[in-house]
């Protein structure tokens, strides 16, 4: 292989292709050969690609070969190298540098033995082997003709096996990639980091009367959000995907926001394939099982929620901070629709911090109610509302509280959970 | 409440667990397997607040699913034994609260045989909530109640259908030590090879070994029944298995020292009966008790009693021995600012009389048996000769292993050295 390719564009593609390389989470199993999950295979033909891949994560990214995209190839071929250490060469070339990578091959490749332990008779090596098949040459000259040499470790590109991005999925929708990312920024702070049940640590995407919803949680609150309608074409399924939350965010890296993002689904191996124009991504789904134990989204829309109060969320949040000094965990909040204040109590346990109160006027508070929420959970909530009023809203069995922003085309609504006190720390709290 | 009774059909709470952590430990973990739906927190009570766990306690799940609340690491404060006590008291349906004392503060002092006061009235304050389940993993062993693990290892091994008399069980506890959970482990995995009865041979051959001593003991057991190849095969077992070879080095060097005390004393004259016994009381203090020939076994033990704290030394030297006061002083440890009193060390002993035989049996079987053809006086000259030697010589390859050369070359060495029973080789 001998390619010659601008250093602007070179980093373009190895940081969206090496995604899978470099990112963390995204790689469940330690193999034997797990440096060749920190890898990259690059393939010059008539596009130049870059593909990296691991156990939960694979991703390609391709352009054509053109010389008006500033891409010269001298002799096609493909090689495997490590990512971290050609992006890091790559980056430090100059934005005006180009860069040429040659292969150097070995008369006869190395074999790196990675096996550390006894060898039975019947045990097959083989797959503990690595073949080192050359060296990769990086030259970089700029116009200022200051150059820079380097060689990298080329591995057998065999060794990754080709991942079938056009393999039988069943295609659920598109939407424009800028719209994942705000989905995103909006519900997955609700999902936990990892969850032993496989369940509470994903984004559950599914459409609902028509609308897609992402939804986030971690049994104790949920972010729900909708993506306008004008984003999202051509729905075909209306089956749920459930994807793993830090997965999901690490692509929010390498979309092109602009450009649409198609989103299928292979039941057969539970792989969520997602693609845009030069863009492939195949992730792991969460299977069967757990899409069964994810809250409803249906359940959640339909449930019958009367407004208690339309408030600033400037200072319900300075409410909620003021109450977080003495416990964040939990705080009495008290509407009285006599008076129109809202009181907020937060006592700490075993009296190590004395009793906090701030009490504030908020008109249009429509049933008098007392009850404890999160208040972490619900400072968490606030940040993602977008708008200065927010609506607090309630069920009849005032299990939960429902906070909107109070805006036409609201996109994100938050469910938080009640905490139920016993009767000693209600007597405390004064509920 | 026996631990087998949160197998029921609905999980219990709140719980309180307390005792051996192995046997607790275990017992959560079955707990977990058994209850697969149940959604388990754990949450730490000295390094998360407990208002954070009043919420985790107090916060209902999204899917109406029930939860099992680990409370661990609990401190020794008053402020949080009220809380848990309030909290256990009214947790609500859907949060199982499982109450974990994983610092042992709660256990039995072995001199009163009771709990610590405060601790005592937490679990009276917990006994009487409705629902409550203690479970007692039992108190850690120690050597002053060895009685009392001889019958838990007896009992261990009877659940497995297995036999195993007091004196068998005892060699097991001083290999394997007094740890609950790891003498269940051990008894676990004997008792699928073990024999219906199981005898001393058995226990050499299979127990795992956690001290210096027990390593001690099983490779005594192979130099003095099994072969060269055998005693080498052991110990590259234990170095594979990561026991450093400079801990097998000082192993030998024991069984080196016994040897040449046990040489020592029959060349003096002592028949070999006698010489068990005299192994026993060296190392004990004061030895001009333990060696009293007109004291009986009881009254040395009631005598030496008095004398073995720091004080006790002092008072012994100045009353006993007639040194004057003035030339005594405790210096404590200016390490350990923590430690009020000192601890002493103390010689080297033999902790079971079958050991003792060991040694003696050694010495007799295999190195003075076969060379009975020289006349008595000249073989007694010759054992005690040879028995100096070999200590020294394994002296010599410890230095070299400190040294580093190659332990494995040097420990094969050693075994060679105390393998070599002929008189004149050494």
């Amino acid at each position: 292989m001998k390619v010659g390719i601008s250093q602007k564009l070179l980093m373009e593609i190895l940081e969206k292709g090496s995604l899978a390389a470099i990112a963390e989470n995204v790689q469940s199993e330690v193999t034997i050969l797990a440096m060749l999950n920190k890898c990259i295979k690059i393939t010059v033909d008539k596009s130049f690609t870059v593909e990296s891949s691991t156990d939960l994560l694979s991703v390609k990214y391709a352009i054509p070969v053109s010389e008006q995209n500033g891409i010269i190839v001298k002799e096609e071929g493909s090689v495997l190298v490590p990512a971290k250490e050609l992006i890091l060469w790559v980056k430090v070339q100059g934005p005006d540098s180009m860069i040429s990578l040659t292969l150097n091959k070995l008369q006869v490749p190395d074999v790196i033995n990675t096996f550390d332990g006894e060898v039975n008779d019947n045990q097959d090596l083989s797959k503990f082997m690595i073949k080192r098949i050359g060296t990769v040459k990086l030259i970089s000259k700029n116009t200022s003709k200051t150059s820079g040499k380097w060689e990298l470790d080329c591995f057998d590109p065999e060794h990754v096996a080709a991942i079938n991005y056009d393999q039988k999925a069943e295609k659920y929708f598109e939407m424009q990639g800028g719209q994942l990312t705000e989905a995103l920024e909006n519900v997955s702070f609700s999902a936990l980091l990892k969850d032993d049940k496989n369940v509470w640590d994903a984004i559950d995407i599914q459409t609902y009367a028509g609308d897609l919803y992402f939804a986030a949680t971690d049994s104790y609150r949920c972010a729900l959000y909708k993506v306008p309608k004008e984003n999202v074409i051509d729905v075909k399924s209306d089956k749920p995907l459930l994807a793993p939350s830090v997965i999901l965010s690490q692509l929010t890296k390498i979309i092109n926001k602009t450009e649409q993002l198609v989103f299928s689904y292979s039941e057969e191996n539970e792989k969520i394939f997602i693609s845009q124009p030069n863009l492939k991504i195949r992730m792991v789904s969460k299977g069967k099982e757990q899409m069964n134990r994810f809250p409803s989204i249906q359940k959640l829309l339909d449930k019958d929620y009367k407004p208690l109060v339309e408030i600033s969320k400037t200072l319900f949040n300075d409410m909620l901070i003021n109450a977080s000094v003495v416990n964040s965990s939990a705080a009495l909040f008290v509407f009285n629709k006599t008076d129109g204040t809202l009181t907020v109590k937060a006592i700490s346990e075993n009296n190590k911090y004395k009793p906090n109160i701030k009490q504030a006027l908020v008109p249009n508070i429509s049933q008098d109610a007392k009850l404890v929420w999160a208040v972490t959970h619900l400072m968490e909530g606030l940040k993602v509302m977008k708008s200065e009023e927010i609506v607090l809203s309630l069920p009849d069995n005032l299990k939960t509280v429902k906070i909107i922003s109070k805006e036409p085309n609201n996109k994100l609504v938050y469910f938080s959970m009640v905490i139920q006190t016993n009767a000693h720390y209600n007597a405390d709290i004064g509920n | 409440m026996p631990i087998s009774e949160i197998n029921m059909p609905s999980f219990p709470s709140p719980i309180l667990f307390y005792g051996d952590l192995y046997i607790v430990h275990q017992a959560i973990v079955t707990a977990k397997k058994k209850y697969p739906d149940l959604k388990w927190v754990t949450k730490s009570a000295t390094t998360e607040s407990l208002d954070s766990i009043r919420m985790e306690a107090s916060l209902p799940s999204w899917d109406d699913s029930e939860k099992v609340l680990l409370i661990k690491e609990i401190p020794d404060r008053k402020a949080t034994r009220e809380f848990l006590v309030d909290l256990a008291s009214s947790c609500p349906d859907f949060t199982k609260l499982v109450i974990w004392d994983s610092e042992q503060h709660i256990k039995t002092d072995q001199k009163t045989k009771t709990i610590e006061k405060t601790w005592q009235e937490f679990i009276d304050s917990f006994k009487e909530i409705e629902g409550a389940k203690i479970i007692n993993g039992g108190d850690q062993f120690t050597e002053k109640n060895i009685d009392e693990c001889i019958d838990y290892v007896v009992k261990c091994f009877e659940k497995c259908g297995k036999q195993i008399g007091a004196f068998e069980a005892r060699i097991l506890i001083n290999i394997v030590g007094y740890d609950r959970g790891l003498l269940k482990s051990d008894i676990k995995k004997m008792c699928i090879t073990c024999p219906d009865k199981i005898d001393k041979e058995f226990i050499f051959e299979n127990a795992f070994p956690t001290s210096k001593e027990a390593i001690l003991y099983k490779i005594s057991n192979v130099l003095d029944t099994g072969t060269y190849e055998a005693a080498i095969n052991m110990v590259e077992q234990f170095l594979n298995n990561g026991i450093n070879g400079n801990v097998l080095a000082e192993v030998f060097i024991k069984k080196a020292r016994w040897q040449m005390v046990v040489a020592y004393l029959w060349s003096t004259g002592m028949p070999w009966r006698n010489i068990p016994e005299k192994l026993m009381l060296m190392g004990k203090f004061p030895s001009a008790i333990w060696h009293d020939n007109k004291m009986n076994e009881g009254a040395k033990r009631n005598e030496a009693e008095q004398y073995q704290s720091p004080e006790g030394i002092i008072k012994f030297l100045t009353d006993k021995q007639g040194i004057p006061r003035r030339y005594l002083k405790i210096v404590e440890d200016k390490k350990s600012k923590t430690k009020t009193t000192m601890t002493r060390k103390g010689a080297e002993i033999i902790p079971m009389i079958f050991m003792a035989d060991q040694y003696v049996d050694a010495v007799r079987n295999y190195i003075v048996t076969p060379n009975i053809d020289i006349s008595e006086e000249e073989l007694k000259k010759k054992v005690l000769n040879r028995a100096i030697k070999v200590y020294l010589l394994v002296q010599e390859k410890l230095a070299n292993i400190r040294y580093g050369k190659n332990s494995s070359q040097q420990l094969q060495e050693i075994i060679a050295i105390l393998k070599d029973n002929k008189l004149d080789n050494v």
